[in-house]
């Protein structure tokens, strides 16, 4: 393999023969770009995109009625509080998450211009939905994971994600720890000439915006009005981007965008020691409070999951309280279902009973569960780890040394994080890549766009770093 | 256990050298190597620990150090957790 530093110094060179992407035409001199130019050009509309989805039987899944936890939910807030809470089915696509619509368009787009293969650097779902499209449409696949730590112990939900991808006929590379998945990730793109699948073009973020639409008209038809709130699992924040930019398009423009994320504040994402620390592998803060406060550290040029221009408002809950929340959909809803979507639905639990009874909340996803994903399978790894498990009330939750289950349902809990504290580190951020340099007015005018903050804050910072 | 020529295998490398890492990582990750593993059918017959070379899924020829003969993947569901297990009827009592 060539040097780490030879290969990262031609990854635009590399990823740009592998997208057939014409990022630099967006540009508009340095951090500033024309986001909405980039995603108006993938060369798709919403229409062809829902066309190009069913082909393969991606979207259009159910939007079901919890009623029995609204009920607990009502029981519990008392006071003609406790809105309606809706679940967006999403573990009925192929491969059994929201990631098959992110993959859809990639693997139609690289087999529209002859690619014979996509490569995704991703431990998640998304290898799974890429191996399945990539199935469907002919084309091969190669998934590059990171799983193991130093000790060759690897997550078990990562094990059982490399598993899915090679049911589907997929090519699974899996790495030990670090960022320089990255570096392996570019040289097999350019060893083999196939298209990067990267979750972060505007084709994968395109794809999502499926799910925000099917979501207002689901409600629409089901309850003759727009949801108030949809509470959307963040990480790198596609999610979050495709979702309510979706949403907009149906015209909901008065529903909060709400995202979550379990808290794993203190553990360090590229840690031999701490992989194997954390219960969850996607959906929490070790991918959202980078991503949200600096998306530009994709895989690609430019990031179209940029979730700062969407989010209302954003929070956390702990390991312990998802693995509640699992339990009881499972048994009061008879949906058995995976890790990612129940961060969101532990998240609306709390946050619905603060709204009316009138008032409806829609948790974004689901995802299949499986061995490895499982709450017991994640609880016996961590014990195993030496991480205490224990009943209790969770905000005595440390992560990556003890997990504390809810001993009762009043105990499930939204922490908000302010989005403000956000904004200003992504400001700092884009400081940091200004090295000192004043900002262009087209600079101003696009820190604003990207992160909601006005032009007097933005200048206002710039004054403090003189 | 030895390699069976066109038959399942599983091999690792050494992507990275320790010394050849990114800069700025955690310490415990800096003082170990990337090591990358991958299945494949396997091209000649050699015993675990040989280097032995595979067709890969996507049909990649890789070359690597022969870890594991019709690996299996042994991930489970894990032993029932007694904090879970109170749960369902609490909530069904709850609601009762
Ligand atoms: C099922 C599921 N939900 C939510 C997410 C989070 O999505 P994003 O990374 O776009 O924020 C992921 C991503 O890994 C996922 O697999």
């Amino acid at each position: 393999m060539p040097s780490y530093t030879d290969i990262i110094a031609r990854k635009g060179e590399i990823t740009a023969k592998a997208l057939g992407f014409d990022y630099a035409r967006y540009e508009q001199g340095g951090l500033a770009f024309d986001y909405e130019g980039m995603m108006n050009n993938t060369g798709y509309t919403l229409d062809d995109i829902r066309r190009i989805q069913l082909e393969t039987g991606v979207g259009a899944t159910p939007l079901l009625e919890l009623r029995n936890i609204t009920r607990l939910a009502r029981k519990l807030a008392g006071g003609g509080k406790g809105a309606r809470i809706f679940i967006k089915d999403e573990a009925a696509n192929p491969s059994g998450s929201f990631k098959a619509r992110r993959a859809a368009i990639s693997v139609y787009h690289a087999q529209q211009h002859g690619f014979a293969g996509v490569v995704a650097a991703t431990s998640g779902n998304y290898g799974a939905a890429v191996a399945s499209q990539a199935a469907m449409r002919g084309l091969k696949a190669i998934i590059v994971q990171e799983v193991y730590d130093s000790k060759n112990q690897g997550q078990p939900e990562i094990l059982e994600k490399g598993r899915a991808c090679e049911a589907y006929g997929a090519e699974v590379l899996q790495l030990t720890v670090g960022p320089e998945l990255f570096a392996v990730f570019l040289q097999v793109l350019e060893s083999t000439g196939y298209f990067n699948a990267s979750l972060y073009t505007p084709y994968g973020i395109a794809g999502i915006e499926t799910l925000g639409l099917e979501v207002v008209e689901g409600v629409r038809q089901q309850t003759g009005r727009d949801p108030d709130a949809v509470v959307i699992t963040h990480a790198g924040g596609g999610n979050v981007t495709g979702t309510a930019r979706g949403m907009k398009k149906a015209g909901a423009l008065a529903t909060l965008v709400i995202g979550a994320s379990v808290d794993l504040s203190g553990l360090h994402m590229a840690s031999d020691h701490d992989f194997n620390r954390k219960s969850f592998t996607t959906g929490h803060t070790g991918f959202a409070v980078p991503f949200t406060t600096w998306p530009d550290r994709a895989d690609v040029p430019r990031n179209a999951a940029r979730s700062l221009r969407y989010l209302d408002r954003f929070g956390t809950v702990t390991q312990g309280e998802v693995f509640y929340a699992t339990e009881m959909l499972a048994q009061l809803e008879g949906l058995e279902r995976g890790p990612a979507g129940n961060i969101s639905l532990a998240a609306a639990f709390a946050l619905a009973q603060e709204m009316d009874q009138d008032q409806i909340i829609v948790v974004q996803e689901t995802e299949y569960t499986g061995a490895g994903k499982h709450p017991n399978a994640q609880l016996a790894f961590a014990r195993e780890q030496g991480i205490v498990v224990r009943a209790g009330d969770p905000v005595e939750n440390v992560p990556g040394k003890t997990i504390v289950i809810p001993s009762n349902p009043r105990q499930l809990r939204y922490k908000e994080v302010p989005l403000e504290g956000l904004r200003q580190s992504y400001l700092r951020n884009a400081f940091e890549q200004k090295k000192g340099q004043p900002l262009t007015p087209r600079e101003v005018e696009f820190l604003c766009e990207d992160s909601r903050l006005t032009p007097e804050e933005v200048l206002e910072g710039q004054r403090e770093r003189e | 256990m030895k390699s069976e020529v066109g038959h399942l295998v599983e091999i690792s490398w050494v992507a990275l050298g320790a010394t050849e890492r990114a800069a700025h990582l955690p310490e415990s990750s800096k003082a170990v190597p990337v090591i990358a593993r991958v299945k494949g059918f396997a091209q000649s017959s050699v015993p675990l620990g040989a280097e032995l070379a595979v067709r890969t899924f996507a049909g990649r020829l890789l070359t690597g150090t022969l870890i594991d003969v019709a690996p299996c993947h042994t991930h489970s569901f894990g032993r029932p957790q007694p904090e879970l297990l109170i749960i369902g009827p609490m909530l069904r009592e709850e609601l009762s």
